[in-house]
């Protein structure tokens, strides 16, 4: 906590994040950025009114864009995090989110169950039914349509043996993008490296963001169990990759799983990472323009990353890779960010699809499902959203 | 006053409207203070609820301040008293772009990076960068008149700055300036321009850009003093050069700097400076080369050169994280802004090191030395009040060094609430009166940001000197005077005709009663160089020329006059002596009264000495011509100049000119080069080659200097016509040029200045019907009077409503019981 008050007291309010913040480009609202946010949490702290307290914490997206332009370096998404900490100790927590979270993350079985009821609710026509009848809130409209049988589904995981290669599968891809988990597979077989699909949890960055450090910690050491020994961990989502990456600091205070924690770290590499190192020839792309969304977690939450992800781009024969205003600017889905912010996450989505349109590319490449979900929202039969790995793969699923 | 009507109110305008306690503590601060939370904050996104807002604010007795980035290091967007704040952050749309006028109309919450961003693309940028520019709005940016690194070379925003459309204290919207940021009257831009939100809210503004230049040369070198370093850019400021950056950083600073770049500093290194050059790819290696030679030959050691623009980057990156590292060193710190005229930077170092040591603090320096633009950085530990209190003394030192050095107490951070003690070091009472009587003119009711940029306390007037308020007095100038004298007034003839050059700092003191002849004459020994007035005849008083804001070539490359009058001294109609401004380019303290004089006519009060920019004398000026053929588009040709890879001083569309090389029935197209003379052969090919695909074909027209004469004998042979009726300067932007251009009979003489947004109408009896009207509706203003000049015909004519109003107050606060004559308003056209 001593460094988060720290860091709360190097701000100076120079002001300098206001160019960086994509809630603020949208409100225009003081209390909206990060100068303004620190000044509540110094002068108010969290034990001013909920409604506020929680304003000024929850309507961060957590992109880490101020950090990464404030001269003096304040770390901002660790200080809401803090915050977020604090209110979920004292069960000040806002929203139905972290409860559900605490009840399905440690068990994947239940999160299977939820994935088919969200498919039953769609083949069943009860939400068309209840769309024609106008009784749904706007979020409805977010939850992904037409969801397929997960992948997990369909093809079994197990237990990585010693050495081998790890695909760490990603709730969210696993339930709404499994055509984008089966590119990962196709193109790590066809390149003589076929992977073992890890039986892992959530990686725990969700509930981290909620404010359950606790969770994230518990499904941590899980998930460092199970991968221990493994080789190269893999992991297609940007979300993930950064969340293993960072387990050290996680855990930092943990004297006995801090080391295992710093172990397992070094062994994982994102997609575009690995298809770097390895040297993968990508198949015939999809489209003759690309241009590169770069999610938050990858760009400012994982050294090289975005180097990483642009180099395999600007590899593939046949390609023209175009510069977007703002590609490493937040969509505003956030993970679930835009369920509880419906209004500002799709005021900066909107912004992002703007910029894209500006490129004129045919295709929007990224490495992350909730940023793929989000940007293909505002993008309906204008672009084809992709992740790194159906590019590579040459086939985009169905 | 009534908080919950107000809100009410301010609620029924549409706007967002903040009212929790939470949200409103937000408003209390600024980048470097802290003040009362507002009463409410609101968020306009148009015009019309600013107005609104502003009308309630005032119908409810409770003031209204303007914020936009609050990137504020004066305080000037803080609250001492219960306010509401009006934030202009979602005003922040980019209303209109054209490339080939190189004009912007944007609304004040757009940031001066964004408005950069969408300039790229065209080649074109805005000159002003503060060193906030990522997130300062340029709303903020007019109302503290910022500057920023790039002084030196293109000024500051007040510079750029054409025309606004400003919420009065009353809530009437009114728009302001014109084309080149001149409209008949007075100059209120430059007036709004650096007011700090007290006169009125900027909700539009029109500014000038420029032309992207395509190379940039870096480099970093080392002196073994801050005073060896400053006598480098002395020797750099007269030399001719105009570098686009001189930043100077001392030991203190260095240390960070080079902390940054991975770069041992050598124990004898004192002073860090970091110099750029910019231009075209044949004048650029020749500038950097000469720089180069100059800064070795003053004892530059160290020399690193650019190579790359990465490398490039860092170097500015090490720059800006200079000031940052100083925490190391020492907790807090505070930053300084003075300016001192450059010809004082060896002095003021001096004496800043002498500060340093006398009360025991760390100050270390990091400045644009080009303009003397001073940012002394205090270093203290807030925790040891000793030693706060000396940084605070040390501050206070500084200021008054800079005072005493002819100097200025704020150079871009503006006064706010931070400097209100020393704008009476810098002023005498009188001059801080008269500022005060214009803010008690246009906001009698104290409802916009009250309290800021001029001090409130300031003593009543007593009657002095020679004007007594039942005189009535026309102040006389070379022999003209518009209006023209009537028997009942006396005339005033300004009779100062000092001449006062500081060499090192290109600028002087011009008496007004001077004629451009002698000061053409007197600077020219010098190799010094009056780039104003180049077309009037010789026996033009410089009052007379200020008087008119007559127009001429080379404001493409030296600005306007009223962009280079800094400071003056004025006789008001209650007969004191003012002196608003002072001797440095960079200078925010106070009202800008000097640039009312500007085109004033003598109706604000006699002019008696400015103190001018001047610049050296290029090594090589000459004019190209070329006939415009009948259906070429203004528009093709204004944007093949501004594409064109060569730097252009003045662009002149010239026709009924019967002068030597030019006839009087076609258009002729004038371009003045300058520059070394072996590169203007190259660059009049480059432009050549540029033109051609329009079919035109340029050609030498000879030496400027030539050139100017055969115009000005020209001119003069018609100013002695008896069928001489007069000139009238229009305002015109260049996208309505073609139409005016229509109205007027092909023997018409005629001069348009694209640059300047102006064309100046020379009217005789043979070529004008007489009495008739100006054709079509654009704004004039006349600026000389001949013998047949047709008693119907009206002297000036103005473009919008309400700004007669706004005027006629403006001349009540100098001149209240109307010494001088009135501006002779004939009709507004709206």
């Amino acid at each position: 906590m001593s460094q988060t008050k720290a860091d709360i007291n190097l701000c100076n309010r120079c002001g300098y994040c206001q160019s960086e913040c994509p809630v603020f480009r949208e409100t225009g609202l003081e209390r909206m950025v990060a100068r303004g946010r620190i000044d509540f949490l110094r002068n108010e702290g969290a034990n001013s009114p909920d409604a506020l307290i929680k304003d000024v914490l929850y309507d961060c997206t957590l992109c880490g864009k101020c950090a990464e332009g404030c001269p003096l370096g304040v770390d901002v998404p660790s200080i809401i995090l803090k915050g977020r900490e604090q209110l979920q100790r004292e069960r000040r927590t806002p929203f139905l989110m972290p409860a559900a979270m605490s009840l399905l993350l440690p068990r994947p079985q239940l999160l299977r169950f939820g994935s088919a009821a969200l498919r039953l609710y769609d083949a069943s026509g009860l939400r068309r039914l209840s769309g024609w009848l106008g009784v749904l809130p706007g979020q409805e409209g977010l939850l992904p349509r037409r969801v397929g049988p997960s992948y997990r589904s369909r093809r079994p995981a197990g237990t990585p043996s010693r050495g081998q290669l790890t695909y760490f599968l990603g709730c969210a891809t696993d339930f709404f993008y499994p055509q984008v988990a089966q590119a990962v597979e196709e193109v790590l077989t066809r390149s003589g490296r076929p992977a073992q699909l890890a039986l892992n949890h959530c990686c725990g960055l969700p509930a981290l963001v909620y404010g359950n450090r606790d969770l994230a910690e518990e499904l941590a050491r899980k998930n460092i169990a199970h991968l221990e020994g493994a080789g190269t961990v893999v992991t297609d989502c940007a979300t993930c990759a950064s969340a293993l990456k960072d387990y050290p600091r996680l855990l930092a205070d943990d004297p006995t799983w801090l080391q295992r924690a710093q172990e397992l770290s070094r062994r994982v590499m994102g997609f575009s990472e690995l298809m770097l190192e390895m040297e993968v020839q990508a198949g015939q792309p999809p489209g003759d323009t690309a241009t590169i969304h770069y999610p938050c977690h990858l760009v400012r939450h994982q050294h090289m990353a975005k180097d990483c992800l642009h180099g395999v781009l600007q590899g593939m024969k046949g390609l023209e890779l175009r510069p977007m205003t703002g590609a490493d600017e937040c969509c505003g889905g956030a993970g679930t960010y835009v369920f509880n912010h419906p209004r500002l996450g799709q005021q900066i989505g909107s912004r992002k699809a703007d910029w894209f349109r500006q490129t004129g590319a045919d295709l929007l490449v990224t490495e992350c499902p909730a940023c793929m979900s989000q940007l293909s929202r505002f993008l309906p039969g204008e672009a084809r959203v992709l992740h790194t790995a159906q590019l590579v793969a040459g086939r985009t699923g169905s | 006053m009534s908080v919950s009507s107000l809100i009410r109110g301010l609620l029924g305008t549409g706007a967002k409207v903040l009212t929790r306690p939470g949200d409103l503590s937000s408003y209390r601060y600024d980048a470097q203070g802290e003040g009362l939370p507002p009463v409410a904050v609101i968020l306009p996104e148009s015009t019309h609820q600013v107005s609104r807002a502003v009308k309630i604010s005032r119908a409810n007795g409770i003031p209204l301040v303007a914020r936009g980035a609050a990137t504020n290091l004066s305080g000037a967007a803080l609250l001492r008293e219960p306010a509401v704040v009006m934030s202009m952050v979602r005003m922040n749309r980019l209303l209109h772009l054209s490339p080939f006028e190189g004009v912007a109309v944007v609304q004040p919450g757009m940031t001066n990076w964004q408005l950069q961003e969408h300039l790229r693309p065209y080649g074109l940028f805005f000159p002003p960068d503060p060193a906030s520019y990522r997130v300062s709005s340029l709303g903020g940016n007019i109302a503290l008149n910022a500057g920023g690194l790039r002084g030196f070379k293109y000024g500051v925003t007040g510079n750029y700055v054409l025309a606004l459309e400003v919420v009065l204290a009353d809530g009437t919207v009114v728009r302001v300036g014109g084309p080149g940021g001149w409209a008949p009257g007075y100059d209120l831009p430059g007036l709004f321009t650096g007011s700090e939100g007290t006169l009125g809210i900027v909700t539009e503004a029109t500014l000038q850009l420029s032309p992207l230049k395509p190379e940039t040369r870096t480099a970093l070198c080392f002196f073994d003093s801050p005073e060896a370093a400053g006598e480098a850019v002395q020797a750099v400021i007269t030399s001719g050069l105009l570098p686009l950056t001189l930043e100077l950083l001392d030991r203190t600073l260095l240390e960070s700097a080079l902390r940054y770049l991975d770069m041992e500093a050598e124990e004898t290194y004192e002073a860090l400076l970091l110099s750029e050059v910019e231009g075209y790819s044949h004048t650029v290696e020749d500038d950097f080369r000469d720089l180069l030679d100059l800064l070795s030959s003053k004892g530059a050691r160290g020399m690193r050169v650019a190579s790359s623009q990465e490398e490039r980057d860092r170097l500015w990156a090490a720059r800006r994280n200079a000031a940052a590292g100083v925490t190391l060193i020492k907790p807090n710190f505070s930053n300084e802004d003075v300016t001192v005229p450059p010809s004082q930077l060896v002095n003021m170092l001096r004496a800043v090191r002498q500060t340093s040591e006398r009360y025991g603090v760390i100050v270390g320096n990091v400045f644009h030395a080009g303009d003397g633009n001073f940012h002394p950085i205090v270093l203290y530990d807030g925790s040891d009040p000793d030693e706060t209190r000396r940084a605070d003394e040390a501050n206070h030192e500084i200021t008054r060094l800079a005072v005493e050095m002819g100097g200025t107490i704020t150079g871009e951070h503006g006064v706010g609430e931070n400097k209100l003690w020393a704008m009476k070091s810098l002023y005498s009472p009188e001059t801080l009166r008269f500022m005060y009587r214009i803010k008690e003119t246009l906001d009698p009711h104290q409802c916009l940001n009250p309290g800021k940029a001029i001090p409130r306390q300031v003593s009543d007037l007593s009657q002095e000197g020679p004007v007594s308020p039942d005189q009535r007095l026309w102040v006389k100038g070379g022999g003209l005077s518009i209006p023209p004298p009537t028997p009942d007034r006396d005339c005033l003839e300004v009779e100062d005709r000092r001449l006062d050059l500081d060499r090192a700092s290109l600028t002087c003191l011009l008496g007004s009663g001077l004629t451009l002849a002698e000061i053409r004459e007197a600077l020219g020994t010098e190799g010094l160089f009056f780039p104003w007035g180049r077309w009037e005849p010789g026996s033009s008083s410089l009052g007379g020329l200020v008087g008119r804001d007559v127009s001429g070539p080379g404001r493409q490359q030296y600005r306007g006059l009223a962009d280079s009058l800094l400071g003056s001294e004025i006789l008001t109609g209650t007969g004191h002596h003012i002196h608003p401004g002072g001797r440095t380019m960079k200078n925010v303290a106070g009202f800008n009264i000097s640039r009312l004089m500007v085109g004033s006519l003598g109706t604000l009060g006699a002019l008696k000495w400015g103190c001018y920019r001047v610049f050296t004398q290029p090594s090589d000026r000459e004019w190209f011509r070329t006939r415009i053929p009948r259906d070429l588009s203004v528009e093709d040709i204004l944007q093949v100049l501004l594409e064109a890879d060569t730097h252009i001083t003045s662009t002149v569309w010239l026709r009924g000119f019967d002068v030597d090389g030019l006839d009087k029935t076609s258009w002729w197209l004038l371009l003045e080069l300058e520059g070394r003379t072996c590169r203007l052969r190259e660059a009049s090919q480059i432009l050549g080659q540029s033109l051609e695909p329009l079919g035109l074909k340029l050609e030498s027209w000879g030496g400027s200097e030539e050139g100017d004469q055969r115009i000005r004998r020209y001119l003069e042979g018609i100013h002695s016509l008896p069928s001489y009726q007069g000139t009238v300067k229009l305002s015109v932007w260049p996208r309505d040029l073609a139409g005016l251009l229509k109205e007027f009979s092909a023997s018409q003489p005629l001069m348009v200045f694209p640059g300047e947004g102006a064309a100046q109408l020379i009217l005789t009896e043979e070529t004008s019907e007489p009495g008739r009207e100006i054709p079509g509706n654009a704004p004039y203003s006349v600026i000389r009077q001949g013998p047949a000049w047709p008693s119907d015909l009206a002297l000036m004519r103005m473009s919008e409503p309400f700004l007669q109003e706004t005027m006629a107050k403006l001349k009540s606060a100098l001149d209240p019981a109307s010494v001088f004559p009135t501006l002779p308003f004939a009709r507004c056209n709206w």
